[in-house]
């Protein structure tokens, strides 16, 4: 079995910010489309750390992983399956975050 | 020195080649000479420049004596007016002086406005600012320019003058930039915490700073706005300040886009939130305080679809986050301020006179108080 792991803060940035590319450098749809989407065709199973940024804005949070479903990239039992979230205990509300913008994404979506 | 030499340079080597050589001493001579005229003509030049500046007309701007929002709104809104349309549409041939020396009181506030309408008198009109008077202002304001980073706009030599060191309130150094980046909300950050500590949630204040970021390069400049004054596409100014006797930290964030009223009507979710809040567009129209409150109640009550209108609900959290923490925001001619005690939200709606010119975000927590 194929698995990925990526830590945004040494693969993307420290510094998240920003929902759309025309936003700035390091936002949601960048990490989307240049990170999660090719590693998540790429792989049979992707570990994603969270750990040690500055902070997720919804902004960024909601495009990134909402957007892969909204975006019918994956639906949200495919992400169930193959996507890891890691993070410590402190993070854990930005865990919650993620898949509840992937749930409603795929709500939106029925 | 032979016959056929000239003042120029250039002939002067043209000739050296086809004559004996000069000797050192005589080309030091040459050289010396040359540098001499080319003073003479620069200074008539200068001189010359000069007499067309002191011949120009002035109009010297004066600025309140209280800049402040909170105590003086409606004198500092119709100042920077004033300065707008003084600054941004003057002929070119009239010479523009702001006059600081009346200032008494600066706030923080009123100190981020004026970075960011000296920010932009200077790329519009791609001059060097220069101060008028700087020794006749008031020792603590020049501190506050000092420690604001007007100095460097202004072109003050930072060892120019001795300040008081009275006051318990220290400024940040204002940041600025066009888009949603969040190295530079790292910055200020870094920037405070010699002063502060980290003893705050640091990533509620990022989340609320990236968010602003985030809604003036998505809102605050549409491309078919009509602007009354040239305007630097999405961009934005960030301070702050932290009093050390209160513990009172101030964040500052200011755009100079169309506002939130103006741009609300566009927002996706608008026919839902006038439904939600029983608000009539006809009655409203105009009362941009409702207009901002309403808003930013959609994004709090909405915060279970996270898709949409989230944004503006994580601008409050920061500010819940402490006893007696405040979100105030101006935007157009509304000012809102919500009161976030034990995260219970009051809010305060006011409506003023005359537009800020833009949309003005201010944070006030108390750092002892609050919850990590």
């Amino acid at each position: 079995m194929k698995e990925k792991k990526i830590k945004i803060s040494d693969d993307f940035t420290r510094f998240p910010s920003g929902r759309y590319k025309t936003d700035g450098e390091f936002t949601g749809e960048h990490f989307r489309e240049d990170f999660l989407v090719p590693y998540l065709k790429e792989n049979d199973k992707v570990v994603i750390d969270i750990n040690d940024v500055r902070g997720y804005g919804s902004s960024f949070l909601e495009e990134a992983f909402g957007g892969l479903v909204r975006n019918k990239y994956f639906s949200e039992n495919d992400l169930k399956k193959r996507m890891t979230i890691l993070c410590s205990e402190n993070n854990n509300t930005y865990k919650d975050e993620i898949w509840l913008y992937i749930k409603e994404a795929q709500n939106e979506l029925v | 020195m032979g016959n056929g030499i000239t003042n120029n340079f250039f002939s002067i080597k043209i000739i050296q080649s086809s004559m004996k050589k000069l000797s050192r001493k005589q080309r030091e001579w040459l050289i010396s000479r040359q540098k001499k005229i080319d003073r003479r003509r620069s200074s008539k030049r200068e001189k010359k420049r000069k007499r067309i500046r002191i011949n120009r007309p002035i109009f010297i701007l004066k600025a309140p004596s209280v800049m402040c929002l909170r105590k003086n709104y409606e004198d500092v809104a119709s100042f920077f007016n004033k300065f707008r349309e003084q600054a941004l549409t003057w002929k070119q041939s009239r010479q523009l002086c702001i006059d600081f020396e009346p200032i008494q009181t600066l706030s923080p506030d009123c100190a981020l406005l004026l970075a960011a309408e000296l920010d932009r008198w200077r790329r519009k009109r791609k001059i060097k600012l220069t101060p008028w008077k700087p020794n006749r202002w008031n020792p603590n304001v020049s501190k506050r320019f000092k420690e604001m980073g007007l100095f460097e706009l202004l072109h003050i030599s930072k060892s120019q003058k001795n300040y008081y060191n009275k006051d318990s309130r220290r400024f940040f150094k204002f940041i600025t930039g066009n888009t949603s980046n969040g190295a530079l909300a790292d910055q200020l950050m870094v920037n405070m915490m010699p002063v502060i500590g980290s003893d705050y949630n640091e990533s509620k204040l990022y989340i609320a700073l990236s968010e602003a970021m985030t809604n003036v390069v998505q809102h605050a400049y549409p491309d078919d706005a009509d602007f009354k004054y040239e305007v630097f596409k999405n961009q934005w100014w960030m301070s702050g300040s932290f009093d050390k006797e209160t513990g009172d930290l101030i964040v500052l964030f200011f755009d100079q886009g169309v506002g939130i009223p103006a741009t609300l009507p566009k927002q996706f979710f608008f026919g839902e939130l006038l439904k939600i809040f029983k608000l009539n567009m006809t009655i409203i129209s105009g009362d941009d305080a409702t207009l901002i409150n309403a808003a930013l109640e959609y994004g709090r009550t909405k915060s279970k679809l996270p898709h949409r209108g989230k944004g503006l609900q994580q601008l409050i959290d920061f500010a819940s986050y402490s006893d007696n923490g405040i979100l105030r925001i101006i935007s157009g001619k509304g000012e809102i301020i919500k009161n976030g005690k034990n995260a219970q939200i009051d809010s305060v709606g006011i409506n003023h006179q005359r537009s800020i010119g833009g949309t003005f975000i201010e944070w006030v927590i108390n750092i002892a108080n609050y919850k990590v």
